[in-house]
């Protein structure tokens, strides 16, 4: 690559940055984030590129796409945008998974496609931060956890069980999970302790050895493990949602396990039924992380949405199980609203639809809330 | 008659009015008034491409558009969102509510707000379950900076003589979390004056 593309892509994103330089955020974290990026930015156009070498213009271009993904994401992220509802859901769940959780930050970008929910990894587990600290002397404290949602759907509910699940490969990722989980196999299989019963959940090794398919072993067990660590906290919702967006795939993929064998898979956990794959799956993430796949929601019984009201949520797993309590809700006869109500016209579901999502948002709103107001309510009286 | 702090109290107590989150009840609560907050969400009016804002189906569909003369904004609760002279913005109040069949609740600006420029005058109907909606116009000559979260609107509790049933027709706004724009193009009485005053201009 030489300088003068190199100037070129600096110019592109000098013209990206003149909007994002202005974004105002709601957290200290993404602040200082953003103060980070501006002194990088102002380092950089400080900087000679026509005096740098081949390699350091390579550096330095690859410097410039951190710039671009963080912008992308943290513009996502401003404060007139953010659905800090369901952020702070998978920021409960970080939580319980990583005990340095302060040094990341959750964020979305919204994209275009109805169910194009994912887990961006490339800040995450980059090398990009050390990068900037090796050339610019700039420590970023926190990285960027950054998760695609579907611009249509950030106040969907139902559907953002998914968010749960793409924050599992970020776990996934950290942990080596998944990569641990694929090498054990094929050890496994050379040594001869193979189990039959793992054919029905990877059909495609049956006459094969793992080792040729060794990509699409780490891309199944991956999704099994995020499918999994969904359903700790939203349930057998998870599995409602697969079917929906996979519309029941009777077939794997070399990415994906079949839709029917990964909600069975999650059906089991729920019940508490083990099996091969869920034996070496909870085995090997308490290995790797320390930590356990078990249910972490907690269940309320209520019919405050059916009496068109929020919730009154009192700790964080409690708050997961509205997602499950919204899904039990769309799935149940519709007439109860009615009822309850005596409304004297029936709903239409996409009114049905309004309702659970509203109050679900309403739920985690107040929670944030109160419990905010209960922190400083102390600190200002002291 | 209006509601009195114990009956206001009790209808509470009982989950006959529902105000969730409360966050400080003896602050709020008034001897005849209830206090409520400012919530996070807001559509600030803005000036779109359009000329004018239509109500009525005569003309041109875009000006009926009413997103394209407000702007989506959120706060938390403890930030500011700063308001321009003669800006009208669409808020709710942080707290949602549903309030009993026999009482409506008259909600007015707290002097302390409308001593500032800022005024708000409306009915909630018996029977209402949501956010209250609040539409501010600054009628001052400087910018107002408001805090999300603070108590900003007080209402009175009015007992009616009787039930009312709220939804003894379809709804347009319900359980209402957000500010939601007009709904006035669903009138149907709209599209009656419109064949009116087609058949009036010869118009197809």
């Amino acid at each position: 690559m030489n300088n003068k593309l190199l100037q070129l892509n600096f110019s592109q994103l000098e013209s990206a940055w003149k909007k994002s330089k202005n974004n105002l955020y709601s957290d200290t974290k993404k602040i200082s984030y953003h103060k980070n990026l501006v002194d990088l930015f102002n380092k950089m156009k400080a900087e000679d590129f026509l005096g740098l070498s081949e390699i350091e213009t390579v550096e330095r271009s690859r410097v410039i796409d951190f710039f671009f993904i963080s912008i992308t994401f943290l513009d996502g992220s401003t404060v007139s945008q953010i659905p800090f509802e369901i952020i702070k859901c998978l920021e409960e769940a970080l939580t319980d998974w990583v005990d340095e959780h302060d040094d990341f930050i959750i964020v979305t970008s919204l994209v275009k496609g109805i169910n194009a929910f994912s887990f961006d990894t490339r800040l995450t587990f980059g090398d990009y931060y050390i990068i900037i600290e090796e050339t610019y002397g700039i420590k970023f404290e926190s990285k960027l956890i950054q998760i695609n949602v579907p611009e249509t759907l950030t106040r969907d509910y139902l559907a953002n069980v998914a968010l749960y699940h793409e924050l599992g490969h970020f776990i996934d990722r950290k942990y080596r999970i998944s990569e641990i989980l694929t090498k054990k196999l094929i050890f496994d299989f050379r040594a001869g302790k193979f189990h039959i019963k793992f054919y029905d959940y990877f059909p495609f090794l049956k006459g094969a050895d793992p080792q040729t398919f060794v990509n699409v072993l780490f891309s199944h067990f991956s999704e099994y493990f995020c499918d999994l660590f969904a359903a700790q906290y939203v349930g057998k919702s998870l599995g409602i949602y697969l079917d929906y967006i996979t519309k029941g795939n009777p077939n794997h993929s070399n990415s994906h396990p079949a839709t029917s064998v990964r909600v069975d898979v999650v059906s089991k956990f729920i019940n508490g039924e083990n099996d091969v794959l869920m034996d070496e799956i909870l085995s090997v993430v308490v290995l790797a992380s320390r930590k356990e796949l078990k249910k972490r929601y907690k269940e309320f019984s209520s019919t405050d949405f059916e009496n068109l009201i929020p919730v009154e949520i009192n700790s964080a797993s409690e708050l997961h199980y509205l997602f499950v309590y919204g899904w039990n809700l769309w799935l149940s006869d519709w007439n109860e609203f009615q009822k309850v109500n005596e409304m004297a016209f029936p709903l239409s579901p996409n009114q049905i639809y309004e309702i659970i999502n509203n109050l679900i948002e309403k739920s985690i709103g107040n929670y944030i809330v109160k419990t905010n107001w209960e922190k400083y309510k102390d600190v200002s009286a002291s | 008659m209006y509601l009195q702090v114990e009956e206001i109290r009790n209808l509470i107590d009982k989950n006959d009015l529902i105000i969730r989150p409360l966050l400080d009840i003896d602050s709020q609560l008034g001897e005849m008034t209830f206090d409520f907050r400012l919530g996070y969400d807001f559509l600030v009016s803005i000036q779109g491409r359009e000329a004018y804002i239509d109500t009525s189906f005569n003309n041109n569909e875009s000006s009926r558009v009413f997103e394209n003369f407000f702007h989506k904004t959120r706060r938390r609760p403890g930030e500011t969102i700063l308001l321009h002279p003669n800006q009208k913005v669409l808020a709710t109040s942080l707290e949602y509510v549903k309030i009993p069949k026999d009482v409506c609740l008259i909600l007015n600006t707290r002097s302390s707000y409308s001593r500032l420029g800022l005024n708000l005058s409306t009915l909630v109907q018996p029977g209402y379950c949501g956010c209250l909606s609040f539409e501010f116009t600054n009628t001052n000559k400087v910018p107002i900076n408001l805090t999300i979260g603070s108590r900003i609107v007080q209402g009175r509790f009015a007992k009616l003589a009787s039930e009312s049933n709220y939804f003894k027709n379809s709804r347009k706004y319900l359980c209402q979390v957000r500010p939601s724009l007009s709904a006035i193009t669903e009138d149907k009485d709209l599209q009656i004056l419109n064949s009116y005053w087609k058949d009036l201009n010869h118009q197809v």
